[in-house]
């Protein structure tokens, strides 16, 4: 009979200690839940910008077309411009030739005999 | 019928164009011009007149006709461009690393410009004594010609070929003509676009005159996360803060195109524009970093 006692005397304070532990899990969860998540989201969005590459050649990025042409009528250059609509981006595709041509007659008639770019 | 020669020279591609049915003997001459020329100017080459004279401070050094001719070329450029054009960078140009071809550096050379010049030395602090064609360069100044002296070259070789016909010689963008073509129509020289390679932005029709570009589109790199290029601004010794990707300028000859368009990328798109205005002979097309395009009055007469 007494070991019978004993012993569910023991299941109790088992079953009490895992009663406290589940509410303590539950209550840190619920804080760190409540508290930890927005702090972690700003510091994320803070380390994201920085670039791991430094010092490394680059080649020309490609960036939107260019899709205004402005046209400085006389010589103060604050006077107002006047914007032209002009796919320049789309003609005067070089068709050949150019510095790489190599042998031959070069681009007679519409084309460029050569380009003007940055050396 | 082009007659057209293509060599690498000065660290860069040559194009050397005669108009001509006949084929012209004298195109072949071109690259060895070139190469006595380099062997004369150039700055990488340890045994050059130019690295000779640079070692050497505080007593007059007899010099070629050539790098005399040169040394006058950078002289008229520096006072056109107001001292923003100058060659007496050397020292600016090595502390930043720049220190051998540019197709020579490894992807991996980084470059730094920790040292700040404040003030650059005037080529009038070099003592030019015409009578004897020597030159006196003051303690710490080094000569580094740069685009002055390929844009000499190209217009020395348009110079010796042009009476073998209408003439075009391109040194890497810039380019010297002698004349319309034979038909007697004008020479179509294609604006790279430099957002797109292989791609052009506008076509200039020129009879005679000048026209390079300078830029930041080539030769540039990063440095702490911030985009470094090659053209100094005398004024900080660093690479010139601009809101310009390109500058393409015509010009009389294109020593003077050459300057111009170095000139007005360093002055940023408002004051480059106005700069460029302000001179009569010039014409200019500068391309922002945004894309945009501004004409100087004068371009219309070339489109």
């Amino acid at each position: 009979m007494k070991a019978e006692t004993r012993t569910s005397k023991v299941r109790n304070w088992n079953d009490a200690q895992t009663a406290i532990a589940t509410v303590a899990i539950v209550t840190t969860l619920g804080l760190w839940n409540l508290f930890a998540t927005p702090v972690k989201k700003e510091t994320a969005q803070i380390v994201q910008p920085i670039s791991p590459t430094e010092q490394q050649p680059m080649e020309t990025t490609p960036t939107p077309m260019p899709q205004v042409k402005i046209i400085f009528a006389t010589r103060t250059v604050s006077q107002p411009v006047i914007p032209q609509q002009r796919q320049v981006s789309q003609k005067n595709i070089n068709n050949g030739g150019g510095n790489n041509g190599g042998g031959g007659g070069g681009n007679n008639g519409g084309g460029t005999v050569t380009q003007t770019k940055t050396s | 019928m082009l007659q057209r020669l293509n060599f690498h020279a000065m660290g860069c591609e040559i194009l050397a164009l005669i108009d001509h049915d006949i084929e012209a003997p004298m195109l072949k001459q071109v690259p060895i011009w070139f190469e006595e020329w380099e062997q004369i100017l150039s700055r990488f080459r340890t045994n050059s007149e130019l690295t000779h004279l640079n070692m050497i401070h505080d007593q007059p050094i007899q010099v070629s006709d050539t790098l005399w001719d040169v040394f006058g070329a950078a002289q008229k450029a520096e006072q056109m461009t107001n001292g923003l054009v100058t060659p007496t960078l050397l020292d600016a140009i090595l502390e930043a690393g720049y220190d051998r071809p540019f197709d020579n550096l490894t992807p991996q050379t980084s470059f730094k410009l920790d040292s700040v010049i404040t003030t650059t030395q005037p080529l009038t602090a070099i003592l030019a004594n015409e009578s004897n064609q020597t030159l006196t360069l003051p303690f710490g100044m080094g000569l580094d010609f740069g685009g002055v002296a390929k844009g000499w070259a190209a217009h020395q070789a348009m110079l010796r070929l042009q009476a073998e016909g209408p003439v075009l010689i391109d040194a890497a963008g810039d380019i010297a003509i002698s004349g319309p073509r034979a038909d007697g129509n004008p020479w179509k020289i294609g604006v790279a676009n430099p957002f797109k390679q292989n791609e052009e932005l506008e076509v200039l029709n020129l009879n005679s005159n000048g026209v390079a570009t300078s830029g930041k589109d080539r030769r540039r790199w990063l440095r702490n996360g911030i985009l470094q290029h090659h053209i100094i601004d005398p004024l900080t010794g660093e690479p010139a803060e601009t809101d310009l990707l390109t500058v393409t300028v015509i010009a009389p000859d294109v020593m003077q195109a050459e300057a111009a368009a170095k000139a007005a990328f360093i002055l940023g798109s408002h004051a480059g524009l106005e700069w460029v205005e302000s001179h009569p002979e010039l014409a200019g097309l500068l391309i922002l970093d945004n894309g945009e395009m501004l004409y100087s009055t004068n371009m219309e007469k070339y489109l």
